[in-house]
């Protein structure tokens, strides 16, 4: 009797172990193609293919969007920081379409590395907070990168400077 | 080895009498605990700077897609208990969180679906974490057919356990699916250990609503739970007494 | 409460579709949880009683 719960319990161990590593072989083996989008350093470094439906993602450089004012055209860049890639869109875009939101693109990427949207998706991060939070947060950043950016002589005056707006973060 | 106080516990009528003992409190501080973060959330908690009101439904998606978890975690502990040690009430458990575990996958993933198209701008997205979280719902499903299917009781219990089993690998990837691949999904907000990246106001309610919700989950698994128990034992002598004694109306 | 009049509540500029829907639907879902096991519960019981009555009926009878 005892022996026979023995066995169940390690038959259990084994269904479980077995078919975790099947997993994880399996996972292994998708390595990368589980991955929803390529960053825009694999688009440039050729590892993306040429005319063929893809994803992109990455966060939209400051300053690039340029918006046609006839049409509903845009232009803008993605970034992952390692690469820089031009999309071209047609279309309306997600309210959470912005300068330095991270985005995801489906489209097709042509032979000058430029790429073609079809679809852009929005993609939001984890952070949650009030409107005037933000202000604040943005407000008190703002004076650190002025203490940050003005010549310092003294490294304690700097540091004196920060635990305001740390408590604030 | 001594297991003789896991059978004591596990006794059907022992639970019976117990779980009556503590439904009313369950029930009620569930209801509270559900009725003030929905409705703080909804009224009073202030709007995202990002995402604006849409945000809100965070407060049903969040509660529901963490409860898909754990009651799959509960389920495959009792199916395993049940495997090993053929304890009746650890497979009445596992037969009762199917369908509970279920719903709350569901609502999981429609509540994610209306929250995706105003934020991402798609309903669905074939991203690690959905496409996850969609496996884990065929999985109760699969559970409930498999366990339909079968007309000897021991037999099914035995064929879900192994499954149940099974599937549990999916949690991990569940979980760190957001870690582990680019997704569209965005990561964790609220951590265990370490700051939440939410703000207070919004976490607060955030926080009520998960404890209503896990409050309510327990409220309807012993409901469920009880019924089962009296459907299974209806043989014994204490169900008679007790369906003799009660009106039909008690719960 | 944030919202200033029932009509910004119910709009949640422009987000109101969505937010209201997933209420709904949640809360759907939480009856949907405590009715069934009642109303299962209350159809199983009838079930059982009927069956001891006629079992017992039976008994008499022999």
């Amino acid at each position: 009797m005892k022996s026979a719960r023995r066995q169940r319990l390690a038959l259990l161990f084994f269904i479980v172990f077995g078919a975790g590593s099947a997993l994880g072989l399996m996972l292994a083996a998708l390595d990368e193609n589980a991955n929803l989008y390529l960053s825009p350093a694999q688009m440039r470094s050729g590892e993306a293919p040429v005319g063929i439906r893809l994803r992109g993602g990455g966060l939209v450089v400051e300053g690039s969007v340029h918006r046609d004012p006839d049409s509903l055209a845009v232009a803008f860049q993605i970034t992952d920081g390692a690469g820089t890639v031009d999309v071209h869109y047609k279309g309306i875009l997600p309210d959470l379409f912005r300068e330095g939101q991270g985005i995801v693109v489906t489209g097709v990427l042509d032979e000058d590395g430029q790429f073609r949207a079809e679809e852009v998706l929005a993609k939001h991060d984890e952070t949650y907070m009030p409107p005037e939070v933000k202000s604040a947060l943005e407000t008190a950043s703002s004076t650190r990168a002025e203490s940050a950016s003005r010549p310092s002589g003294d490294p304690a005056d700097d540091s004196a400077s920060t635990p305001g707006a740390g408590a604030v973060l | 080895m001594k297991w003789t106080f896991f059978h004591r516990l596990s006794s059907p009528k022992w639970f019976y009498e117990i779980s009556g003992r503590c439904l009313v409190w369950t029930g009620a501080a569930a209801l509270a605990c559900t009725l003030c973060g929905l409705l703080w959330g909804l009224l009073f908690a202030p709007p995202d700077y990002q995402q604006g009101n849409s945000y809100r439904i965070i407060f049903i998606h969040v509660p529901a897609a963490s409860l898909a978890l754990v009651v799959y975690l509960a389920l495959a502990v009792m199916s395993a208990i049940n495997f090993v040690w053929k304890i009746k009430l650890a497979d009445m458990a596992a037969a009762c969180l199917a369908p509970i575990g279920a719903s709350f996958c569901s609502l999981a993933l429609v509540t994610g679906a209306i929250w995706g198209k105003p934020t991402w701008g798609a309903w669905w997205v074939w991203d690690a974490r959905l496409t996850s979280m969609l496996i884990l719902l065929f999985l109760y499903c699969g559970l409930m057919a498999l366990r339909s299917a079968f007309t000897s009781q021991d037999m099914a219990s035995r064929a879900c356990a192994i499954l149940a089993m099974v599937g549990l690998v999916n949690i991990p990837v569940i979980k760190f699916s957001v870690e582990w691949w680019s997704t569209l999904h965005q990561g964790a907000s609220l951590r265990i250990v370490g700051q939440s990246s939410m703000d207070p106001s919004m976490l607060k309610p955030l926080l009520v609503s998960l404890a209503g919700f896990y409050m309510f989950c327990l409220f309807v698994f012993l409901l469920r739970l009880r019924a089962e128990v009296v459907w299974r034992e209806w043989r014994t002598s204490w169900v008679r007494a007790l369906l003799e004694r009660s009106a039909p109306h008690v719960l | 409460m944030y919202f200033d009049s029932l009509g910004e509540l119910l709009s949640m500029q422009g987000h109101g579709f969505y937010v209201w829907t997933a209420y709904s639907l949640g809360f759907s879902v939480l009856l949907w949880n405590f009715l069934s096991p009642v109303l299962h519960g209350r159809r199983q019981r009838a079930h059982i009683k009927r069956r001891l009555r006629r079992e017992s009926a039976r008994e008499h009878r022999l």
